[in-house]
């Protein structure tokens, strides 16, 4: 991993053996896993912009389910927090948990499409 | 073929879940709303559904009760993502197998599908199978008998393959007593003696005044078959428009009787059998390939007679035991010649062929307590004095096949000694009929016997001496001409 990666990596993903997470992501996934995340965290946006309390926990709850296969255990948590403002319709609440999880899921993203590059040049 | 239903409207958790699960033994389908799950559960069955708890159209746990009643009885996992109450309480609640949550990881979903595919095998095991009369223990045989009783489970279409006379029947009749549909009937189809122009009538029924002759309503043939199991037994003679007709029955199970302007609905498990290959008919197009995949949900392969080991022994004993109580005679055993012969014969026309050879000697010696080779029938005899004369030029391999390959396990001293003699008896007799060539008087003389002793052993083993002097056997009178 180059030393930029290394500086902009989250907190929540060191010591993450981000290679192995991806390696076990079943290839014909992995444009899927891109695709739905980057529209799902889209939705995440968009709903907490507009402050559409259900809005926000459909699509914390389609994040949630992303989740299971990146060995970041903080996502999951993030999900649940965004959905649990919403619940409460309180969605100021969620702003810390939401910029978080924009954040390592940007990150992630990021990471894959690079990953994807990289193993298509090679 | 394991298959798995995932009831999921997250198309990426779906096909997450899919790949995960995928294997060469493995097919799934996924629904992505309760509409389509309800069409997708009512068409194919299936051993293991994973069903998410959230549905665009509705509470996905509104399902579970109609899934557990399935006939396949699939079982049942539970999805629960972000808000859902409880995964454990909501299995329980369900009657499901297990819960996953979305957010768990790979392993822990192929983790709780393989404890259910686990817990679900030991379950078909544990449950009595009704063999309906298909003997036999060889691998091949209780492989087939395995996969028959988790068809009958289900309620997929069955095709049965096999050359003629492996008992196709049987098998079908099996797979209806093992069925949830065994209390309904069972009515068989012989397509071969089909007739066209009456098939209309015969199968479908008609109301009065159809046709000239049609002076009352009739029910068909498959109206019987409502809630229960039609065979359409040499499916492969169907005429190319027959074939038509049924496939429009089972794609919409309706039908029209003849004169009727109303549909009837009707609800049965099919069964079929084909002695042919109808994978080598399509590809010759005298056979419909649509109709070929619709029949073909699950397909059990009849293993032929010679390809089945020492079950030949135990298949003859079981229909000999039945001929015999059927013929009012007393039980017969088979001499270990015979059981040898058995062993080693062809078998062409398979169980049916045996069948008929045990009928024909209990008919030719049915006061005879032990079956012995000189009562087979003559073509059977010829080629069983082949295969001697071919293990007598070759006493290495004889002597090494004796040894090695005891006919059948050892009886009580008696019986065995009974066996030995009447071997001794009988290659005694034949040296002694070539060596008299055939004349009573030096027959006498070289073997010291008394006319009535010799006349009784010749009789017994359906031996003459050339049709000189020692007149037909008993055998030879029944036209089994030795």
């Amino acid at each position: 991993m180059d030393q930029n990666v290394m500086e902009s990596m989250p907190e929540e993903c060191r010591g993450v053996d981000f290679g192995h997470a991806v390696d076990r992501l079943p290839g014909h996934l992995g444009e899927l896993f891109l695709e739905a995340g980057e529209q799902r965290l889209g939705d995440l946006d968009k709903a907490m912009t507009d402050g559409n309390a259900p809005a926000v926990m459909d699509a914390a709850h389609s994040l949630a389910s992303l989740t299971g296969l990146l060995p970041i255990r903080e996502l999951e948590i993030y999900a649940r927090e965004i959905y649990a403002a919403g619940e409460r319709n309180e969605l100021a609440a969620a702003k810390g948990a939401h910029e978080r999880l924009d954040a390592v899921m940007g990150w992630v993203l990021a990471r894959l499409r690079a990953h994807g590059k990289a193993s298509r040049a090679s | 073929m394991t298959r798995v239903c995932i009831i999921d409207d997250d198309e990426f958790f779906a096909r997450l879940l899919a790949s995960l699960l995928s294997g060469p033994e493995v097919e799934t389908a996924v629904a992505c709303d309760m509409a389509q799950a309800d069409s997708l559960l009512a068409d194919s069955d299936f051993d293991v559904v994973f069903l998410d708890v959230r549905l665009p159209d509705g509470n996905g746990l509104d399902l579970a009760p109609k899934i557990k009643e399935l006939p396949s009885a699939p079982e049942l996992i539970i999805m629960t993502g972000l808000g859902d109450p409880d995964g454990a309480e909501l299995a329980i609640r369900s009657g499901a197998w297990d819960y996953i949550q979305k957010t768990g990881t790979p392993e822990g979903l192929q983790l709780s599908f393989k404890r259910a595919l686990e817990f679900r095998r030991n379950k078909e095991s544990a449950q009595p199978v009704e063999r309906r009369g298909i003997v036999g223990q060889s691998p091949r045989l209780v492989e087939v008998i395995r996969q028959m009783a988790t068809a009958a489970r289900s309620s997929a279409n069955v095709l049965i393959l096999g050359e003629t006379g492996t008992g196709k029947e049987g098998l079908a009749r099996a797979v209806h007593a093992n069925s949830p549909r065994r209390s309904k009937n069972y009515v068989v189809v012989d397509c071969a003696s089909l007739h066209e122009a009456l098939v209309g009538s015969d199968l479908f029924g008609h109301r009065k005044g159809a046709f000239t002759g049609a002076v009352s309503d009739k029910a068909g043939v498959l109206q019987r078959a409502d809630g229960g199991t039609l065979f359409l037994d040499e499916i492969s003679e169907l005429s190319l428009e027959l074939q038509k007709s049924f496939l429009r029955l089972l794609e919409t199970r309706t039908f029209r009787p003849l004169g009727d302007t109303r549909e009837v609905r009707l609800d049965f498990r099919l069964v079929c059998a084909s002695n042919k290959s109808l994978a080598d008919m399509v590809a010759a197009g005298t056979f419909r390939e649509d109709l070929y995949y619709r029949i073909r949900a699950a397909v059990l392969q009849l293993p032929p007679l010679r390809e089945l080991g020492d079950d030949v022994l135990l298949i003859a004993a079981h229909h000999l035991e039945r001929i015999c109580r059927d013929s009012g005679l007393g039980q017969k055993t088979l001499s270990r010649e015979l059981k040898a012969f058995f062993l080693e014969y062809g078998w062409p026309g398979n169980v049916r062929e045996l069948i008929h050879v045990l009928e024909a000697m209990v008919a030719s010696a049915p006061d005879q307590e032990m079956l012995v080779p000189a009562l087979l029938p003559q073509e059977l005899r010829i080629q069983m004095l082949r295969a001697r004369v071919g293990r007598t030029n070759n006493p290495d391999a004889c002597a090494r096949q004796e040894q090695t390959a005891p006919a059948g396990p050892l009886g009580s001293w008696n019986e065995y000694k009974k066996q030995e003699q009447e071997r001794v008896e009988l290659a005694y007799l034949d040296d002694l009929i070539r060596a008299s060539g055939g004349e009573l008087k030096r027959a006498l003389a070289i073997s010291g016997l008394s006319p009535s002793r010799l006349y009784g052993l010749l009789s017994k083993y359906g031996r003459s001496l050339g049709g000189k002097s020692a007149g037909r056997s008993n055998a030879a009178r029944k036209g089994q001409d030795f």
